[in-house]
């Protein structure tokens, strides 16, 4: 039996389904069937990672990271406090973003992650899973300093924790990158877009943590969270963004 | 500005925070030009920067931009340098915690890595080969003659469909001074010997089956990037114990 063949499509659907019921449930503050929503979404998330990981009757680990739908399980499972917080505003833009990620995934025509030469070795799965993490955090705390400014809040920087943590993991993600890099290539750095966007926002994040120590408004370190998003975006979606680029153009 | 007013200057961290900025910003520039000319940029990665300017010294948009970096990112290390001095000075003073102890090495790891990345781009060399089975093959920069002697390709059967996952050898090496040694390299699992680092490449479509691609590496930066990693690693763990929660917050917490 092969899960593989359009399972996790119809995982992702699903979960999908859920997330938006979740988002729904929230927006009318029915916080407790809305938060139990966004966890049976997660699991969905979760079985159609694992599936994509059985291929021909054995089980691979690679597979499982697809950073695609690896994001929304991870942004889900970040969600959650927030929708069981009491700001509105936050989680309102919070499943807006988790909603349009797991559409991205549900959309984008990608065949699954098989086995290859490339990612034959435990540190490449370790490195998209820091990455996939990493990328959750810094969109998910994105998303929360934009509701920070629409609620034009200047007390509450909820988002500098998972600021910090993505930043930690990513700095992780990093030492995997290079170790990957130098055993299956012979260099721990590539003149690659993929390389260089990834230390782009690694400078732009660790810039981020240093924004507490010198006297910044919330308005303005919230825009640069913001900001942040950018080269995440272009980092996790390039091949999408090439792709549509090309069709417009 | 004076030159003690510009150390001043360079010993805060308002200056860091602008220039992590201005670097991210010429990286995110830099992966949009890489992305325009993947070409010209990946003879880069087996090439000294020296070697690969005087390339394309007629294609200036290709590297403005790196020196640009360069120069922020030496600006950058020297006011690292400067701000975890005066951390580690005000630290003695208020008193070491593990947290602190974590945050200190992180920055000395990011120096070491800044440096190492340097001494990558500028020191070392790097030869690739098609070798046969059988046959000595001789590298220029390297000085050092390689003879495969045993080569097997690796693959993976997923439903009956085969998957290439590369090539397994052993290879009789020799130097100069007569020194023989036998490697084991592997896709994806490089071998080590007289100093050097040996990697089966990927691109094996064109080889016949008595036929590998090998890669031979050789630069001290490697030395400083594990050093460097090491201490990021050790930085972390201290930061995450400096940052649990004392059992009293946890209990209030939990309150």
């Amino acid at each position: 039996m092969d899960l593989n063949s359009g399972f996790f499509e119809y995982c992702m659907v699903a979960a999908l389904v859920l997330y938006a019921m979740s988002t729904v449930l929230t927006f009318f503050r029915v916080r407790h069937f809305g938060s139990f929503l966004i966890m049976a979404g997660f699991v969905v998330n979760l079985v159609a990672l694992i599936s994509l990981g059985y291929i021909g009757g054995d089980w691979y680990l690679f597979p499982m990271l697809d950073e695609l739908r690896l994001i929304p399980a991870v942004m889900a499972l970040l969600a959650y406090p927030v929708i069981r917080g009491k700001g509105r505003n936050e989680a309102m833009t919070v499943m807006g973003v988790l909603l349009l990620v797991t559409f991205i995934a549900v959309i984008v025509q990608t065949d699954p992650p098989m086995p290859s030469i490339k990612t034959k070795v435990m540190v490449a799965s370790f490195f998209f899973l820091s990455e996939g993490v990493s990328a959750a955090f810094f969109l998910m705390s994105g998303a929360l300093a934009f509701a920070a400014l629409l609620v034009n809040s200047s007390v509450n920087e909820s988002w500098n924790r998972l600021v910090l943590w993505g930043f930690v993991i990513f700095t992780l993600c990093q030492i995997l990158g290079a170790i990957w890099a130098f055993i299956g290539w012979s260099y721990p750095f590539s003149w690659s877009t993929r390389h260089l966007s990834s230390a782009s926002i690694w400078c732009f994040y660790g810039a981020a943590i240093h924004l507490r120590y010198v006297g910044m408004n919330t308005k303005s370190k919230a825009l640069i969270t913001i900001v942040g998003i950018i080269p995440v975006v272009f980092m996790v979606y390039h091949h999408q963004i090439i792709e549509l680029l090309g069709v417009l153009i | 500005m004076s030159r003690r007013g510009a150390w001043t200057f360079l010993s805060q961290i308002k200056p860091g925070l602008y220039l992590l900025l201005a670097a991210s910003v010429l990286l995110f520039a830099g992966a949009i030009i890489v992305d325009i000319n993947s070409d010209d940029f990946h003879t880069l990665n087996f090439m000294l920067l020296f070697e690969w300017l005087a390339l394309y010294r007629d294609r200036p948009i290709l590297y403005v931009w790196i020196f640009v970096l360069f120069a922020v990112l030496l600006v950058l290390g020297i006011n690292t340098c400067l701000c975890t001095w005066a951390y580690i000075k005000n630290t003695k003073q208020s008193g070491m915690t593990i947290k602190k102890v974590g945050i200190i090495l992180f920055h000395l790891s990011f120096l070491l890595f800044l440096s190492g990345h340097l001494v990558y781009e500028c020191t070392g060399s790097s030869e690739t080969l098609i070798l046969e089975k059988g046959a000595v093959g001789q590298l220029t920069g390297t000085q050092l003659s390689l003879e495969p002697v045993m080569l097997q390709r690796i693959q993976l059967d997923i439903a009956g469909k085969k998957i290439r996952m590369g090539t397994r050898a052993s290879i009789t090496i020799k130097d100069l001074a007569g020194e023989i040694a036998t490697i084991y390299p592997e896709s994806m699992k490089p071998d080590f010997s007289m100093g050097y680092s040996f990697h089966v490449g990927m691109n094996e479509k064109e080889l016949s089956d008595e036929q590998i691609l090998v890669i031979i590496n050789k630069s001290p930066a490697i030395y400083i990037f594990i050093v460097g990693a090491a201490g990021i690693v050790v930085a972390f763990l201290l930061f995450m114990l400096g940052s649990r929660p004392s059992s009293l917050e946890l209990s209030k917490r939990l309150s």
